[in-house]
């Protein structure tokens, strides 16, 4: 198993600290979710961990080699980024089909056939120019891109924003398929947590500059719990624990709870259930909004 | 050898031929318009071939340098975010632009011989090095003042109006190619040297802010 | 098989339940071949490792085992250890939940055996 590692990564533009020393590992051969509110710099992390941008300050290895204008560790991953309709000359003139010629052109595993089969699925014509595109069908190019680079490390950053429903079912499977056939490594960032989240085997949760979590989603999910019931027992049930957005209705309490490990042994008088990966990311930011 | 190296020069070595093709292109349309305004009149090929070499020429020198103000926003950013290496950008773009400079070179010789004029091919040396050290400028602009683009495309214009003024002011006393053909050989070459060297400095420039290429 | 997930649970541990309830209800027999890992995250649009974990649940309970090279088979005698564990959890998941509720809007045990004597 390969390893990408980036190590205290901070990231300023100008004054802005956008990223605050980010110590992340990514293991190859598995799905990782990357989920952060708006601004939080995932876009830059990813940049950052591909090379495509430089970092303030920090390394990104890939088995222990700098990836940063490394021929080896470059070729082995895919940051297929978000297509932007114009540049600053204005609209952005480039024609999808120069676009695949120069994909197919630098990645080293470029499956031209499954990008034609995916050209066909997302129905995409090749002769457009990017800028008269429409949002989804900006988003299906670098789907596109992505699963026909057919790179160990793939990266997608908001891939099904503008998709609709058909369209984003389609990429979930497209991602199961390609991933249960060669374990290729899929880093996704989405904000659509909700439908995506079962997708992931590992999530990262960025929160102000820094990695709040890092965790199989599974075992995340199985030390979280949504608290409710009479407030005064509601607060005794969880003060040793990490509790997150509290709500109050009448006499009535609930909260979300993240313990260190998972719990057996609530009070008996409090209702458990399990949160879901939304829920307990929107619990955590709303904490954040409350302290800010 | 494929290489990510070997991928990177591909790309821009094709960018460059497509360059070529369109210069070649844009001298063959003024020569076609030549022919087709000065029907009836009796210099109607001369003419024509005065305005279709001119058009070449013009291309030779502004051609690259108007890729070179775009080149580092839309190519240079589009094939880094496919994995391509900084310094292989570099070198991608000095091979590219070099590479349209001799083919250019070629061309105005050939194009001198077939048209029989023997001072036509004294340009072969000064044109396309006036075409390096433009888009090599071009570049270092669009480099350093990548968040000013928009700026940089009007001092680009405001230059090549600047150029294609002079040019069409030369155009109507004399021909481009009378104007550089009754000029001092010895004095071409010494330009021409001033040029690639002028070049080389410019690329030093340019080298020392490639490694904060980043995508856009 | 083909209900939707819930949250309520572990996703890997409604895969299990799921396959469960099948062999409890013969729509899987003994020594037939259940979905593969694959078919089911393709289904259920969830990671392959997670649909695994669901699986091989199963598998150290004795319930499926892999034959090499062709896929997840139920193993012979598991709708009986099915059964006998599920009697186990019957009381805790089941039992335990009526009594709480019958408490609470108070209907007495008394009540409660006759409701269930009378249900045929």
């Amino acid at each position: 198993m390969s390893k990408l590692v980036g190590k205290s990564i901070v990231k300023n533009y100008g004054k802005d600290k956008v990223l605050k020393n980010i110590d992340i590992e990514i293991e190859t051969g598995k799905i990782y979710g990357l989920i952060g509110r708006n601004g939080v710099g995932k876009t830059t992390l990813l940049s950052i961990l591909t090379a495509q941008n430089p970092a303030t300050s920090g390394e990104v290895t890939l088995d222990g080699e700098p990836v940063w204008e490394n021929e080896k560790c470059l070729d082995r991953m895919c940051y297929s980024r978000e297509l932007s309709p114009v540049t600053i000359f204005g609209t952005n003139n480039i024609k999808v089909k120069e676009y695949l010629r120069t994909a197919k052109a630098f990645y080293k595993n470029w499956d031209q056939e499954y990008a034609e089969e995916l050209i066909k699925l997302f129905n995409i014509n090749k002769k457009k120019a990017v800028g008269k595109l429409s949002k989804g069908q900006l988003s299906a190019i670098t789907i596109i891109i992505a699963l026909a680079s057919k790179a160990e490390i793939t990266i997608l950053d908001e891939p099904v924003a503008g998709l609709d429903v058909v369209a984003r079912e389609q990429f979930y499977k497209l991602i199961i398929e390609e991933y249960a056939e060669t374990g290729r490594t899929f880093i996704i960032s989405t904000h659509i947590i909700e439908e995506a989240a079962s997708l992931f085997e590992k999530v990262i949760i960025l929160e102000d500059g820094q990695v709040a979590i890092e965790e199989n989603t599974e075992d995340l999910l199985a030390r979280a719990y949504r608290i409710s019931g009479q407030d005064t027992i509601v607060d005794e049930a969880t003060k040793d624990y990490k509790v997150f957005h509290p709500e109050v209705l009448g006499h009535n309490k609930v909260v979300t709870v993240l313990a260190d490990e998972p719990v057996s042994n609530f009070d008996c008088r409090v209702q458990v259930e399990p949160v879901s990966l939304q829920n307990l990311f929107f619990a955590m930011c709303s904490e954040e909004r409350k302290e800010a | 050898m494929d290489t990510l190296k070997a991928r990177t020069i591909k790309f821009y070595l094709i960018k460059s031929f497509q360059l070529v093709v369109i210069t070649i292109g844009l001298g063959l349309l003024l020569f076609v318009e030549g022919l087709f305004f000065g029907i009836g009149e009796a210099d109607q090929m001369i003419e024509s071939i005065n305005l279709g070499s001119t058009g070449l020429l013009i291309g030779i020198m502004l051609m690259p340098a108007m890729y070179a103000i775009y080149g580092p926003n839309l190519y240079d950013s589009l094939v880094l975010s496919m994995g391509a290496r900084r310094i292989d950008i570099f070198w991608g773009n000095i091979l590219k632009e070099v590479t349209f400079s001799v083919c250019s070179a070629i061309i105005i010789c050939i194009f001198g011989a077939v048209i029989d004029l023997p001072n036509f091919t004294t340009l072969s040396l000064i044109v396309p090095s006036f075409g390096l050290i433009m888009s090599a400028l071009c570049r270092l602009v669009a480099i350093k003042f990548k968040n000013v683009g928009k700026l940089a495309i009007v001092v680009v214009a405001l230059i090549s109006g600047f150029v294609g003024a002079t040019v069409g002011y030369t155009f109507e006393q004399n021909t481009l190619v009378d104007v550089f053909s009754n000029m001092n050989v010895g004095l071409f070459v010494v330009l021409g040297i001033i040029g690639v060297v002028a070049y080389a400095i410019v690329e030093r420039l340019i080298f020392g802010s490639i490694m904060k290429l980043s995508v856009n | 098989m083909l209900e939707n997930l819930g949250e309520d649970k572990s996703i890997y541990i409604q895969i299990s339940e799921m396959i469960e309830d099948e062999i409890l209800r013969d729509i899987l027999k003994e020594e037939e071949k259940v979905p593969s890992t694959t078919e089911l995250s393709k289904f259920y649009k969830i990671n392959p490792a997670t649909a695994a974990k669901g699986i091989n649940l199963l598998v150290d309970r004795d319930i499926l085992y892999k034959k090499r090279g062709i896929g997840m088979f139920v193993q012979d005698g598991a709708k009986e250890r099915i059964r006998e564990s599920r009697r186990n959890s019957f009381y805790e998941t089941y039992v335990k939940k009526i009594i709480g509720e019958a408490e609470l809007i108070g209907i007495s045990k008394e009540e409660l055996k006759k409701m269930i004597d009378t249900e045929k």
